[in-house]
């Protein structure tokens, strides 16, 4: 065949592109994406949805093709949208409006927060039968009301976290694992020390918020193999000790104040490992979803108890809250 | 005519456009509307013995039909 006989046109050269997808979460995106992708006769090579990940082989005009009907089903590149840049409050906003609307993708959230409440209510309950005796303990009516305040706060939020992420546990990745129980276990166990430390002082502060800590810690760690067992263990037995210290230190300065702050950063934490989670594992139906509300409210339930009645009857160094 | 079919498992934007995306490729399908919070997909059929296989596209999608 000679030089001029060859008029097919020639086929554009296709290469290898990464592209690095916002909304992409679950695995109807990475169906969807899929099929805009054929669509447009190029060849898909890896698409993930945990990590935002599409890997096409394409020509640059199909590239161009595929990024724009991408755009138009709500997909973007990194970097293209400004409300779905990572760290936008917007989104914590939305995914929080969408918990509290009851909204499908966040079935799991949804049904925690209600169990949360519920579990609460539960705790308010047992807290007004057993308040006299609180406030024996307490003397003023507003130390024995914070002091309940705080136990329903950190018991319920440990439980929140720790069903959390028994449900999500498969979908996270190793090291997102790992930073959700060093945080849970650090968060409970600091929590814990230091309303007990501020009551029982520092022995049985750090031994309980230890306790507490590395319980959850290592529940939750462990998911994410030995070394995220020994990061959530190392996490609640320095938080435990931590906070025993700290309120011990602080216990003629506001301490009750202190808790307080402590309590909405704890709340704040909670929820910012939920969203992140959630980010993480994409709105997939959770079928391995745990527990119902009574073991919810009954974890809950023990957990505050336990604290309560170590506070109030467990042995005391002579430092009283109040 | 129009069909409602009950599907269960969707639960986001995504599912929604995947089924319509999916159903309006079927011949004799038209006005494709799939809503994830009454977990129903609407469907114009040219012909009534089409339901079958737009309920088979769904199924293999991975949703359930319920009715």
């Amino acid at each position: 065949m000679t030089e001029g006989e060859n008029t097919a046109p020639e086929a554009p050269e296709r290469k290898r592109y990464e592209m690095n997808l916002s909304g992409m979460t679950c695995g109807s995106c990475e169906k969807l994406i899929e099929r805009v992708v054929t669509h447009h006769g190029a060849g898909v090579v890896e698409i993930d949805a945990n990590k935002g990940l599409l890997k096409i082989d394409a020509s640059e005009g199909q590239v161009a093709e595929i990024k724009g009907e991408l755009a138009q089903k709500g997909f973007k590149e990194a970097g293209q949208g400004e409300a779905e840049e990572r760290g936008d409050p917007r989104r914590m906003l939305a995914y929080l409006g969408s918990i509290v609307a009851g909204e499908p993708h966040v079935e799991v959230e949804n049904r925690l927060m209600n169990y949360a409440l519920g579990a609460s209510v539960v705790l308010v309950l047992g807290g007004v039968f057993s308040f006299q005796t609180i406030l024996d303990a307490f003397d003023s009516t507003l130390t024995a009301l914070s002091v309940l305040f705080f136990v329903i706060v950190s018991s319920v939020t440990a439980v929140y976290a720790f069903a959390h992420m028994s449900t999500y546990r498969k979908w996270m990745s190793c090291a997102n694992g790992m930073m959700v129980g060093m945080t849970t276990g650090m968060a409970s166990g600091y929590m814990v020390g230091a309303l007990i430390g501020a009551t029982n002082g520092m022995f049985i502060g750090s031994v309980a918020g230890m306790a507490v800590g590395i319980g959850i810690g290592l529940a939750l760690g462990r998911y994410s193999g030995i070394m995220g067992a020994m990061e959530g263990l190392m996490a609640g037995l320095m938080s435990g000790t931590m906070g025993a210290m700290t309120t011990i230190m602080m216990i003629n300065d506001n301490v009750i104040a202190f808790m307080y702050i402590l309590s909405g950063i704890c709340l704040a934490m909670v929820f910012a490992l939920s969203y992140m989670m959630f980010r993480e594992a994409g709105p997939a139906p959770r079928a391995g979803f745990v527990g119902g509300f009574p073991r919810f409210a009954g974890m809950s339930l023990a957990l505050g108890a336990a604290i309560m009645i170590i506070m109030l009857y467990g042995p005391k160094s002579g430092i009283v809250l109040g | 005519m129009e069909r409602i079919i009950k599907v269960s498992g969707m639960h986001c934007k995504s599912c929604e456009m995947l089924l319509s995306d999916v159903l309006s490729e079927i011949k004799g399908v038209s006005r494709v509307s799939a809503d994830s919070k009454k977990n129903t997909v609407s469907v114009s059929l040219d012909d009534d013995g089409l339901l079958d296989q737009v309920k088979k596209a769904i199924q293999k999608e991975g949703y359930k039909v319920l009715g």
